[in-house]
């Protein structure tokens, strides 16, 4: 206990004597350590989201397609996959696109059928009437309107459609209804002049879960144009977009991590030919050379905790507090409505140890191994002068 | 691992011992060749000799900073020359003082630090350490330095620094390998009484000079010449070689 | 000793102020139950399939849904370049749909 704390202090008054170095160090590593954590917080956070929220999403979604494009697909292929056994409710959707050429925006336009009871996360009522719109905050952001104004549409033959706003979605869905214009299913079809036999996809219900890779299955051999798109792909299409997204980030900002450890192997692997008498005076009055390890793995450890848990504390306040402002960019491209979100605080622990491993034990490392040398000297090097 | 005083045989046993730097290597040098010799407690013993006669090499033997090539060193009786290196690093924390002809001091480190470092991995209470390194700079008129760094004082000051540290455990033996050689004539009167005090405090000195003003002070009680490597001259009357 | 104990306690604070940061996160998480479940009610009330993240190209905007073979894209005129189509705008020339909002003040005509 006493040599631990003694060694302490010596590792310490060692620090603190190269303290300039050693300070712009721990801000060069805590820099590296809350990028790559940034990443880390803000890709786990939208995963999370997405794997969440959408475990609520339709069990199957089944698409057309033909000659190898998705095409509208029969109402009456809803009727064959009903009578499969197993299968619940199968719903035709209606939904496509509309495209703003002023602020150069894609909305995404949803049609509804039937009565829906008030949903929590939004603002207003579902449209009852076939003049009535929901929109998303997104929308209602880049356009300006409120409940109760109306939304102008031309539909591909330049005719002009109106819809009364009677909801606006929360901010809190924004990541899921951002961009969304929610239309009743026949107002959706006139608009877009879509037959009543035709529709977007189809969603199915199934009752077992673990039925629905044999239903889909079954879905595509009877139907063999169609695609069906079970939740479980859904999910792992998210899982793999974010690995990826958080993947390219990374491969941004290795090159931060590569030219840190080269610093640390600079640093470390150059140590100074003072500290080197010094360890070689210490030795020769009657140090260990575990003792002179024991410091310097302190001085090392000392450094990286510090710069991890500074950079990890910036890493959160980065993500959580800020909205990740840096990063968002990274993410965002070249999109026009990119929903402000506020990120579900959440954390892989698993994460931040891979970091602390990826960070630490190479700094460790590169630390030790020059000191370890420079230990083992001989203590009459001293002596000898 | 301590000395026993009130044992009368030789402190240090040294048998037939050679030491051999780069053996089998070109550069390969002879620094010590059959040498035997035994210290006894309380002695002040002047290794002489020209520079490159193997002083410092017998110095860093004696003080288990190095292993000998061949032969035998015992500290009392026990044999140390073949001990781990844990052990050596403890002996030479414990039993004795280094006072080395560059002073060896940490340069960028406080006076205080500089006496109580050296001692960190000994069993003994930071408090205590501290008492005793406030004690011995008092002791040598340095009280009002402890805080300065190493680098801001004199050369006699830092020699005096050098002294204090290797008291620091209260060794029974203290080495000491050209203590004057930086030292204008002043100081180094000062340091032979400062030495003779710690001779009769009953510590055994070795000291390893060419300075005359050293081998030739009434304090040293013995004079062992060297000349390449090997021992020409063992003197133990105290009379001029 | 002074030095180690000031050193130690600055870490120690930072770690447990870390350490609690990740524990409010997992306790706020919990507490949000609630809101997890009006987000999945409106998932399964409009089936939606995709988070809205990007709202341009159906490989952005609805990443799960788009064809397996297509080199076509919903955004006008933007071909997919992977990986940097979802980082360089595309330039559509000749769309003019347009979307308006009129103020429910207004008089219609």
């Amino acid at each position: 206990m006493i040599l631990n704390v003694k060694l302490l202090e010596y590792s310490l008054s060692s620090l603190w004597r190269r303290k300039e170095k050693n300070i712009a160090l721990i801000i060069v590593y805590a820099l590296v350590i809350a990028t790559l954590g940034s990443v880390l917080l803000l890709t786990h956070a939208l995963k999370t989201e997405a794997v969440t929220t959408l475990t609520a999403a339709p069990e199957i979604v089944v698409q057309r397609t033909q000659g190898g494009r998705h095409e509208l697909i029969p109402v009456t292929y809803a009727e064959t996959i009903a009578g499969f056994p197993g299968v619940g409710k199968v719903t035709p959707r209606v939904w496509g696109y509309y495209y703003d050429s002023l602020i150069k925006a894609n909305l995404t336009l949803v049609g509804v059928e039937g009565y829906h009871e008030q949903l929590e996360l939004l603002e207003g009522r579902f449209p009852q009437a076939a003049d009535e719109c929901v929109i998303g905050a997104g929308v209602a952001e880049a356009f300006g309107p409120q409940i109760g104004d109306l939304l102008v549409l031309e539909d591909s033959s330049k005719r002009r459609s109106e819809f009364r706003v009677t909801g606006i979605f929360r901010a809190a869905s924004n990541l899921l209804t951002n961009d969304l214009v929610v239309l009743q299913e026949a107002a959706l079809r006139d608009f877009f002049a879509m037959p009543a036999e035709l529709a977007t996809d189809l969603t199915v219900q199934v009752y077992n879960p673990r039925e629905v890779s044999t239903i889909a299955k079954k879905i595509a051999y009877f139907l063999p144009d169609s695609r069906p798109i079970t939740r479980e792909e859904l999910l792992h299409t998210y899982d793999s977009l974010f690995n990826w997204r958080s993947g390219m980030m990374l491969a941004v900002f290795i090159s931060a991590l590569m030219a840190f450890l080269i610093l640390a192997w600079d640093r470390a692997t150059g140590i100074s030919a003072e500290e080197k008498r010094e360890i070689g005076i210490l030795k020769a009055l009657g140090w260990e050379t575990s003792h002179v390890l024991g410091a310097k793995l302190r001085e090392a450890l000392l450094i990286s905790l510090t710069a991890f848990i500074v950079g990890l504390l910036l890493a959160w306040l980065h993500v959580f507090v800020l909205g990740a402002p840096l990063l968002m960019p990274l993410l965002k491209g070249w999109s026009v409505l990119f929903p402000t979100f506020d990120l579900t605080r959440v954390v892989d622990l698993y994460q931040l140890a891979v970091l602390g491993c990826v960070t630490i034990i190479p700094y460790l490392a590169c630390t030790l191994i020059p000191a370890w040398k420079a230990a083992s000297s001989d203590p009459d090097d001293v002596m000898r002068g | 691992m301590s000395v026993d005083i009130n044992n009368n045989g030789p402190l240090i046993r040294i048998e037939d011992v050679s030491k051999i730097y780069h053996q089998d290597k070109p550069d390969e040098v002879r620094a010590l060749q059959n040498i035997s010799l035994e210290f006894f407690p309380g002695e002040v013993v002047a290794l002489t000799g020209p520079s490159g006669s193997g002083k410092s090499t017998l110095l860093s033997l004696i003080g288990c900073m190095a292993r000998p090539t061949r032969g035998t060193i015992y500290l009392q009786d026990r044999r140390v020359s073949r001990l781990p290196e844990s052990f050596l690093a403890r002996i030479r924390r414990e039993t004795y003082g280094f006072v080395f002809q560059q002073y060896h001091l940490l340069r960028d480190v406080s006076v205080l630090d500089n006496l109580m470092f050296p001692l960190y991995p000994a069993a003994i209470p930071f408090k205590t350490m501290r008492e005793r390194a406030l004690v011995l700079l008092a002791q040598f008129f340095l009280t009002d330095k402890q805080k300065t760094k190493v680098r801001q004082l004199s050369g006699g000051e830092q020699q005096r620094v050098a002294l204090a540290r290797a008291l620091m455990a209260d060794p029974p033996i203290i080495i000491a390998d050209e203590p004057t050689a930086h030292l204008d004539a002043e100081l180094s009167l000062e340091l032979l009484n400062i030495l003779a005090e710690l001779n009769t405090e009953g510590r055994t000195l070795i000291i390893a000079s060419h300075d005359p003003v050293m081998c030739q002070a009434p304090l040293i009680s013995r004079r062992v010449a060297l000349r390449h490597g090997e021992l020409v001259d063992d003197n133990r009357d105290g009379a001029g070689l | 000793m002074k030095r180690s104990v000031v050193c130690l306690t600055i870490l120690l604070t930072g770690a447990v102020l870390l350490v609690s940061l990740l524990l409010s996160a997992h306790l706020h998480d919990q507490r949000h139950l609630a809101g997890w479940q009006d987000k999945r009610d409106l998932v399964s009330v409009l089936a939606i399939t995709d988070l809205s993240l990007s709202s341009e190209a159906r490989y952005t905007r609805h990443v799960t849904q788009a064809d397996l073979f297509s080199a076509f894209q919903d955004f006008p005129a933007s071909f997919e370049h992977f990986p940097t189509g979802s980082m360089i705008p595309p330039r559509p020339a000749g769309y003019s749909g347009r979307v308006l909002f009129e103020s429910s003040q207004q008089v219609r005509p």
